[in-house]
């Protein structure tokens, strides 16, 4: 009874501190759900797209004696499998492409046999680049090795039998050559089998031409595949979809009893999601946990900034004999309501934000899901309502004394923690463990390939966690420190604007420096929560699209057809078209490095620094600048891979001897460069070994100038459309891509929709803290002395001498707190970057910093804190008679 | 103590006549003060006496400038208009505890001078000096939380006296203290009115208080009776605290 009574008049007479620790607890809770069912649904996402970007899901091999029919049969019988076609792999010696009197010649390749449906069933698999996709296809890279185009007839020898000619109906690129020419059945771990230099795919009727009587005389170069594709729904973590699969692979090959070996493309896809889908985990972790910690704190200063109230009531209850179970009772009521009025707007603001930004309520996770979730959340409001007032009711009520409880001020003695040093050890841990976790060969997610178990180090999370903790204590030991000792140096700040009160308004904020002290840290942690997240978003989006332009090559790349004799002076004409910024003409041919065929891309080093970005950490041995400057004055530099570098135990300065392939008669011959540095990352070029070279001296050995791509940069949000212009103009012998496009192909489960909507929900909480944080603790912390502002009234305090008092403190709490956290921030978002360097491809050179968005943050709590503080001095200009009737 | 020339003036210290002061509410106004017409002269000691509800503090308050009459005329000839009261020539001891918590009680008294512009030096030197006379100096350094409620009353009248007023204004001085305590102050504000001339008025309904001083007013459903209770001649001033109740 005692509780319904003093909730009714805490409802009555102070609803606003309720209302604010309820908003505390919203902020959490809904925080929580937001992200959380987020990160449910996001994970959901990553199947879906680890799904859908398998070109063909299951490759199984037919063994040796199988019959492929026999094989095919039981493949079709199994449960959850379609599209089932059988394709032919045969052996060739190699192909010949005669054209007048010069022959082109290449080494060993594969031949292809595929059914008619196998393009419309899988039209991942391959893309035209010339011709239509039926009949004989070349591929692209051979194409280039034989310089064939469509209509030129292929020879194709056959160990043994006769060679067979074909003419060639298109040719088309390999999206998934890797998957598709796997080593079907390699133990986990192997090395990755590369695929054939040399590729020809036939109809199937065709290719049993070709390739029926080899088997029967050579069945070691012939075997047969059935390609399919898996319907069973899968569950939506990657993990567990990833363990679907592998068993279900299991199963079949248990099924064709030693007949066939299956090859799991959509299990290794869902391999690589499940350990997005982890650090989509680290993530949630490391941004979200923090919010909603300092949401729970935002909630206990709320209710600390009346305490003293509290105490005070509670020394009243206790000298009128309430006892402290009723004491008790009365906190965790008070709590309870907060908890639940907390939780309900909570919950409502997580389903708001997932209708208006993410157009379902649930964040598209199923029901089930999300109510999992909320329950969490819930759970998590009422532990913060219970430990932020519950527990400090409990706490005074068992602990003070009368006497102690209507103390406000009080001699304040340093905290264990302060006289113990504990932030200062836990920041020494932290750059300990950080130390330790970001040296080379640290991994954040432990996931061997192939393994079924895939572990996260949370080890690494200890360095940000300690900082975390480690570097809010600091801030409180700096404020309070800075307050105790640094009172003449405040009095002096103060004294241009407050006068002969500065000495006073200084004493009075040395003696609230607890208070002080705790609003400064807070929003000096809400800024490091901003400020970190926002960096990091900002990096990620960074990475993201310097990755983008790294694949693609630049903001709008076109890629000339095998076979076009196109001049670099067509870069002139592509200059001129609407958008175009710049633009540079990019060889790109093949040379024997040794008997190892590399990407060779000759450059123009004056055009290609302004038509594409060019990152430093892409090169050794100099920056990006320099080496293309190198490039331009010692026309036979080359760079290479690092892995050349070791293989050939090159030396700056050596000469390394590459045979290109001659303009005229077609042949290889040695052409001499000189080893200038390494390369490591280039536009458009692969992930292995290649090299790049002056263009202008490949022209002038080779005999030929002809352009591989154009490379343009544009406006971004240009790209689209001026791809469409580049287009019209090159015509269809080219290919034209552009960094929009490519953004949206190569995403990654983890690259610009998941991470951009994580941060999107944290970023907005973010700035409703900043805002709590400032103005609504502030404004509390002035409302509980209201009694000292109408006392100096009633002595006489002119309003703008109140104001003195008011604004001192604002200032100090915004103006500290702002500049403590952008210094705390910088270190924590550096070691947040540096852990997650995992999740950045490339890994930054350095960090982003959207000021747009810090500055809006500031902007928040400054006009925060002028609401806050402008309320309060509004309140001191009533009439004194008005302000001492209030207490 | 320093000696404000203002105070040789022969001008009454306050004067008012026919004060009301009414409070709007959604119904009928309460009329708080219905009727009050006084003449406060320097040196004079008046006990403001009445039940509780009757409009002693409203009195109060409008003559320390705190609140203004809804009608009616007040006026301050030897002190100056009602913007230059506080802090100055006006002092107001409050019934309940009104040291600033986060401030020590040499700040606490020196606060009022340096609202009035007082420098730093200056203030702390009256403070202690005040604070001397009431033999509180060895309290300079504590915090009001630290002070027993008579302590804090004490300081609360040091405060008052540093600013050296013409009128003290106390209400209820003594409603919080034990009798003992409350007689010690009393004593005080005496003794500080005898020493500067200032004029004291004393709100309270404890006739033992009452008894003490010079001149008793009475205050009835919001009217002040002030022309039949003097009683120059029975009271000593420097008679002992309890003694003389």
């Amino acid at each position: 009874m005692l509780s319904v009574t003093w909730l009714g008049g805490l409802i009555r007479r102070r609803p606003g501190r309720l209302i604010a620790s309820a908003l505390g607890v919203a902020l959490a809770v809904g925080l929580l759900a937001s992200i959380g069912t987020f990160l449910s649904a996001s994970k959901s996402v990553m199947t879906q797209r680890a799904a859908s970007s398998v070109a063909v899901d299951w490759q199984i091999e037919t063994q040796q004696g199988a019959s492929p029919a026999s094989v095919l049969a039981t493949v079709k019988q199994f449960p959850g499998l379609t599209n089932t076609a059988l394709v032919g792999f045969g052996q060739t010696t190699g192909f010949t492409l005669v054209s007048g009197d010069t022959t082109q010649s290449t080494g060993p390749g594969v031949v292809l046999g595929l059914p008619a449906s196998y393009v419309a069933n899988y039209p991942d698999s391959l893309r035209t680049l010339a011709g239509a996709p039926h009949g004989v296809l070349l591929a692209q890279q051979t194409a280039a090795n034989l310089r064939a185009a469509v209509g030129d007839t292929v020879t194709f020898g056959r160990a043994g039998l006769p060679d067979v000619r074909v003419r060639v109906d298109a040719v088309v690129d390999l999206p998934a050559a890797d998957s598709l020419f796997q080593k079907v059945g390699a133990p986990a771990g192997a090395q990755a089998k590369a695929p054939p230099d040399n590729v020809l795919l036939l109809p199937d009727s065709m290719w049993h031409q070709s390739f029926d009587a080899l088997a029967v005389v050579r069945p070691d170069l012939v075997t047969t595949q059935i390609h399919a594709r898996f319907t069973q729904t899968l569950p939506a973590d990657p993990s567990a979809a990833f363990a679907r699969v592998e068993s279900q692979g299991r199963n079949l090959e248990l099924k064709l009893a030693g007949h066939g070996l299956v090859g799991n493309n959509l299990g290794a896809e869902l391999d690589k999601a499940r350990s997005d889908s982890l650090y989509a985990q680290i993530l949630f972790l490391f941004l979200g946990v923090p919010g909603a910690v300092l949401a729970g704190l935002l909630t206990a200063t709320v209710a600390a900034s009346g305490a003293d109230r509290r105490r005070r009531d509670q020394a009243l209850l206790r000298a009128r004999g309430a006892t402290l179970r009723q004491l008790v009772r009365i906190g965790l009521s008070e709590a309870s309501l907060v908890a639940a009025a907390g939780s309900a707007l909570g919950i409502v603001i997580a389903l708001m934000i997932g209708a208006l930004s993410f157009g379902s309520a649930t964040f598209g996770a199923t029901a089930v899901t999300a109510t999992l979730w909320v329950i969490g959340s819930i759970v998590l409001g009422s532990i913060i309502a219970a430990l932020a007032i519950a527990w400090p009711a409990w706490r005074d009520a068992r602990e003070s004394t009368v006497v102690a409880s209507r103390r406000t001020v009080g001699r304040a003695t340093e905290p264990r923690w302060m006289r113990w040093r504990v932030d200062l050890l836990f920041i020494g841990a932290s750059l300990l463990v950080f130390w330790l976790t970001s040296r080379n060969g640290f991994k954040l997610v432990l996931a061997a390939e192939g393994v079924p178990t895939i572990s996260v180090n949370y080890w690494a999370f200890l360095g940000p966690a300690l900082a975390w903790i480690g570097g809010g204590l600091f801030l409180w030991r700096l404020a309070t420190t800075g307050l105790r000792r640094g009172r003449g140096l405040l009095s002096r700040v103060l004294k241009p604007f407050t006068g002969g009160l500065s000495a006073t308004i200084a004493a009075s904020m040395s003696r609230q420096r607890q208070m002080l002290a705790r609003g400064l840290t807070l929003v000096a942690l809400t800024a490091v929560f901003a400020g970190s997240t926002a960096v990091f978003n900002s990096t990620y989006r960074a990475q993201a699209e310097v990755d983008a332009v790294l694949s693609n090559g630049a903001m709008v790349t076109a890629i000339q057809s095998p076979g076009q004799d196109v001049a670099p002076a067509k870069a002139k004409d592509l200059a001129r078209i609407p958008g175009v910024r710049s633009v540079t003409a990019l060889q790109h041919r093949y040379a024997y490095v040794g008997a190892d065929l590399q990407d060779l891309y000759g450059v123009d080093p004056a055009t290609i620094v302004r038509a594409t970005k060019l990152r430093d950490n892409y090169f050794q041995g100099g920056t990006a600048k320099q080496l293309m400057a190198k490039l331009a004055t010692q026309p036979n530099a080359a760079l290479v891979s690092l892995e050349t570098v070791k293989d050939f135990q090159l030396s700056p300065g050596d000469t390394i001897n590459l045979r290109l392939q001659d303009g005229k008669t077609k042949q290889f011959r040695p052409v001499p460069f000189i080893y200038a540095g390494v390369v490591e990352e280039f536009p458009s070029a692969p992930s292995d070994s290649f090299i790049v070279v002056n263009a202008a001296y490949v022209a002038q050995q080779t005999g030929t100038a002809t352009v591989g791509s154009f490379l343009i940069d544009t406006a971004p949000s240009e790209s689209t459309a001026v791809a469409g212009r580049v287009q019209k103009v090159l015509g269809t012998t080219a290919v034209v891509h552009d960094v929009a496009s490519k953004r949206r192909k190569i995403g990654t489960s983890l690259t610009a929709v998941e991470l951009g909507g994580l941060t999107k929900v944290e970023l907005g909480f973010a700035l409703v803290l900043a805002a709590a944080a400032s103005g609504l603790v502030l404004w509390l912390g002035f409302t509980e002395r209201k009694r000292t502002y109408a006392i100096a009234a009633a002595l006489g305090a002119k309003p703008q001498q109140l104001a003195g008092f008011i604004w001192s403190e604002a200032l100090f709490v915004t103006i500290g707190g702002l500049v403590l956290g952008a210094v705390c921030g910088w270190g924590i978002t550096h070691m947040m970057v540096k852990v997650l360097t995992h999740v950045f491809d490339p890994p930054p050179s350095s960090l982003s910093v959207p000021w747009g968005y810090l500055g809006l943050v500031g902007a928040i709590v400054v006009v925060a804190v002028i609401i806050a503080s402008g309320a309060i001095t509004r309140s001191t200009r009533r009439p004194t008679i008005d302000m001492l009737r209030d207490l | 103590m320093n000696t404000n020339s203002k105070r040789q003036s022969a001008l009454p210290v306050l004067t008012c006549t026919d004060l009301r002061r009414t409070y709007p509410t959604a119904g009928d106004p309460i009329v708080a003060l219905a009727h009050a017409t006084c003449v406060v002269e320097r040196g004079q000691q008046i006990a403001l006496m009445g039940p509780s509800g009757s409009g002693k503090s409203t009195l109060l308050h409008i003559l320390a400038g705190i609140d203004h009459p809804s009608s009616g005329f007040i006026s301050w000839p030897a002190l100056g208009d009602a913007s230059s009261l506080r802090p100055g020539p006006v002092g107001v001891v409050f019934q309940s505890p009104s040291l600033l918590a986060p401030l020590n009680v040499v700040e606490n008294v020196a606060l009022p001078l340096l609202l009035s512009g007082c420098s730093d030096s200056e203030a702390t030197q009256r403070a202690l000096e005040a604070l001397a006379l009431l033999e509180l100096n060895h309290l300079a350094n504590k915090l009001p939380e630290e002070l027993s409620g008579g302590q804090a009353q004490r300081v609360a009248i040091a405060r008052v006296l540093a600013s050296d007023p013409q009128l003290m204004l106390a209400d209820e001085p003594t409603g919080q203290l034990d009798h003992e305590s409350g007689a010690h102050v009393i004593d005080m504000l005496i003794a500080a009115s005898d020493a500067s001339g200032a004029a004291l008025i004393i709100n309270t309904h404890d006739l033992c208080v009452a008894q003490r001083l010079a001149i008793r007013w009475t205050m009835h459903d919001g009217v002040l009776t002030t022309d039949d209770h003097s009683s120059h001649a029975s009271i000593d001033h420097t008679a002992g605290s309890s003694a003389s109740c």
